[in-house]
């Protein structure tokens, strides 16, 4: 049951969950995280896209409103990236009950992934100043987009577009399936095939959403 | 921490209407108070 709440609940909530992600990628694994993060992005097409990125901008780097593109969104607050590391890191010659323990949050985050990118598209308005995507970047993300948000000082900033951040978004899916030893999760050919086919086949709409 | 009772394959057929994708415990951003919000965001 959908319940108002004031301005400040939902600035607190907003806070707790980038927090939380921010601590331990596999929070979104709690009911509460993941019930606030799919409320956003259920309603990604009514809060504007610039605001939501403001305030995660402002969140993270402390009060200082860098520019945030979407592909940053997707890689911090998301934290489809942070789980990856963790599931590697937990990577064991003979002993596979650490790795295959982030099997819930994986698919958590994919399946997030393919709702903000639902959330995206319907979004696809201007959100202000902001870093166009730099194609291709990889762990040095952070200095380049701050780079660039630098050398775009005074400038007339370029409206975001969903399509800047389609090719960087398949870079980021391509690399969770290269990296993941899949079958160590997702033991039985039906699972693995569930979750790489469904990645596959989400790579696959956006790559026709890139050509068409 | 609650552990979230989710499911891959039920989750990703909601997915296919948005819309209606159930949500425990929702936040009411769509209606009165989304003006507001983002209001407030884009002043920070």
């Amino acid at each position: 049951m959908t319940a108002a709440y004031s301005r400040e609940h939902v600035l607190r909530r907003y806070i707790g969950i980038v927090d939380a992600v921010a601590d331990s990628s596999d929070a979104i694994t709690s009911q509460q995280t993941f019930d606030m993060v799919a409320s956003l992005l259920k309603h990604g097409s009514t809060l504007q896209p610039a605001a939501l990125l403001k305030l995660l901008d402002c969140l993270q780097s402390g009060g200082t409103c860098r520019s945030l593109s979407l592909i940053d969104l997707i890689c911090r607050f998301i934290g489809l990236s942070a789980e990856l590391d963790a599931t590697v890191a937990d990577a064991h010659p003979s002993d596979h009950a650490g790795y295959r323990s982030h099997k819930l949050a994986l698919e958590m985050y994919a399946f997030t992934l393919r709702f903000f990118i639902l959330s995206a598209e319907k979004s696809t308005t201007s959100v202000g100043p902001s870093s166009p995507v730099k194609k291709g970047r990889g762990r040095g993300g952070k200095a380049a987009s701050t780079a660039t948000a630098r050398s775009k000082k005074g400038k007339e900033a370029k409206p975001w577009e969903w399509a800047d951040s389609v090719a960087p978004t398949l870079g980021l899916m391509g690399t969770v399936l290269h990296r993941l030893k899949t079958e160590r999760i997702w033991q039985t050919t039906q699972e693995r095939d569930g979750f790489v086919g469904r990645v596959l086949r989400f790579l696959c709409q956006i790559r026709k959403l890139t050509l068409d | 921490m609650p552990l979230v009772d989710f499911n891959l394959q039920e989750a990703l057929e909601q997915l296919s209407e948005p819309e209606t994708f159930p949500i425990q415990d929702e936040l009411d951003v769509s209606q009165s108070s989304a003006s507001e919000i983002n209001a407030v965001l884009n002043s920070a």
